[in-house]
């Protein structure tokens, strides 16, 4: 295909003038580059007045009643990803890496654990702390990773910055420009403290990472997540369409890297309870190669790679 | 920040200007004319954030493409994009003896249909490319070969390329 033929194709797909409108309308209805203020209209501030005050005697009573003869709870805490309790004795999937969205190249020892990976991951950390009169929680990550909050996360303190947002291409280039967004960027912090209660809000994501030292540099062609057996044979992901397309990277580059093992990467979960006592547990991360079956329709399965959490002992 | 009058008329200029490429980088990472809308809609909304660069003739239109790029990949993460299969009613913006060779292109990796779009139609150097996508030249490089090669033989098969 030429780039005339290209062109011309491409010249004829147009935004319909209502999808235009509708977007020059949307500028001239927003008032503030801020979050909108709330305010009380008159029959809203009589009904706020009104929950106030049932609020009130509500709490009174459950103070002059129930709360006296309630023991006070001991101190203490658990780690949970979802309803699962994260132990030291069994690892518990947090996550599944899919094939969209990846850069990265895993390679896999004889045991299928994690040998090295290359490049930037980013991947959910659904990871919680539960427990009795805690205040807060401080999560900080331990070797090669640090934490994307999102930039308009509430009730977090103390955080401990990774660097500021990045202002070059040099500097982006450390970092995973999919962390970017509109010139305001994720935060990125090595440690944060969450208030207990705005721990939901404030679930980071967790990125992983080894910096390439140019001359070793595993490219970033696949959207697909490929992995090297220990026979140094490769094996894709769940995107079979991409497989003929991506067939000759594997065949034609410079792969060596250096070794990074997955055990490099924890996060030390710290609670902080109400009498200024605090307690701390270690969160190990694991990526682990498992087999699944396709869904409805096809035969075979597929390989996906799985965050595993478990505590350290 | 209230945002001022001649900052609005400022971003419907350049949206205006601008509006067909966002909606066709939209529509190509996307697949479907309804979110590549959404999107426009959105990028014209960043437009009104402190940092966009709504004066800088210079750098708005990088600017807006990238911003357009985020906007797809935040999109793709999405849960409601997880959970849905989008509907490719794409085929339906061009002419009937064009339909298959969209759908040809646009059964590429995305990496490589963003690539042949800003190099074939926004006439982008693979070293500007390369900035905008955050990417090494040289795998923008191979990006864009591989593109071509494979819809060569696309055309040259009369197939899909699938093997």
């Amino acid at each position: 295909m030429n780039k005339n033929r290209y062109t011309k194709l491409f010249d004829r797909i147009k935004a319909d003038d209502d999808a235009v409108r509708n977007a020059v309308d949307s500028i001239y209805e927003k008032e503030t580059t801020d979050v909108g203020e709330f305010k009380l209209t008159r029959n809203m501030n009589l009904k706020f007045v009104h929950a106030v005050a049932v609020a009130l005697v509500f709490v009174l009573v459950l103070g002059v009643y129930i709360l006296p003869i309630t023991p006070k709870a001991d101190n203490c805490f658990v780690v949970k990803a979802g309803a699962s309790e994260i132990n030291s004795i069994s690892s518990v999937e947090i996550g599944e890496l899919k094939g969209e969205n990846n850069a990265i190249r895993i390679c896999f020892d004889d045991s299928d654990k994690v040998s090295y990976l290359v490049q930037c991951k980013v991947v959910d950390f659904p990871v919680m702390c539960t427990g009795n009169n805690i205040e807060k929680v401080t999560y900080k990550v331990k070797g090669n990773g640090y934490f994307a909050l999102h930039r308009d996360v509430q009730g977090v303190s103390d955080v401990e910055y990774v660097e500021k947002a990045p202002t070059s291409y040099e500097e982006e280039q450390k970092y995973p420009y999919d962390l970017a967004d509109t010139g305001d960027y994720t935060k990125k912090a090595l440690a944060y403290t969450v208030d207990y209660d705005a721990q939901n809000e404030a679930v980071a994501k967790l990125c992983l990472y080894t910096v390439d030292d140019g001359d070793k540099y595993c490219d970033s062609y696949s959207e697909t997540i490929y992995f090297e057996e220990s026979d140094g044979s490769f094996v894709h992901g769940k995107d079979f369409d991409y497989e003929m397309m991506y067939l000759d990277i594997f065949t034609d580059g410079d792969y060596s890297v250096d070794a990074i093992n997955y055990s490099d990467y924890s996060v030390e979960i710290t609670a902080t309870f109400e009498d200024g006592t605090q307690e701390s547990k270690t969160v190990n991360i694991g990526l682990e190669k498992t087999k699944k079956n396709y869904d409805s329709g096809e035969d075979g399965e597929y390989t996906v790679l799985n965050v595993h959490a478990k505590l350290s002992e | 920040m209230e945002v001022s009058f001649s900052a609005k008329m400022q971003a419907e200029r350049v949206i205006r200007q601008y509006a067909d490429m966002i909606f066709r980088i939209a529509l190509q990472n996307l697949k479907n004319k309804a979110d590549a809308e959404d999107i426009l809609q959105d990028v014209s909304l960043a437009l009104l954030t402190k940092n966009a660069p709504l004066y800088d003739e210079s750098h708005i239109k990088s600017w807006l493409i990238r911003v357009t790029l985020n906007k797809c990949k935040n999109f793709h993460k999405s849960a409601h994009r997880t959970k849905t299969e989008p509907l490719s009613d794409y085929v339906e913006l061009c002419a009937k003896e064009d339909q298959r060779l969209l759908e040809d292109v646009m059964g590429l990796p995305k990496n490589y249909r963003n690539t042949l779009y800003l190099f074939y139609y926004e006439g982008y150097s693979i070293d500007e490319i390369a900035k905008l996508l955050n990417k090494k030249p040289s795998t923008v490089g191979s990006w864009l070969h591989r593109a071509r090669k494979k819809l060569k033989t696309i055309i040259l098969d009369g197939g899909n390329g699938c093997e």
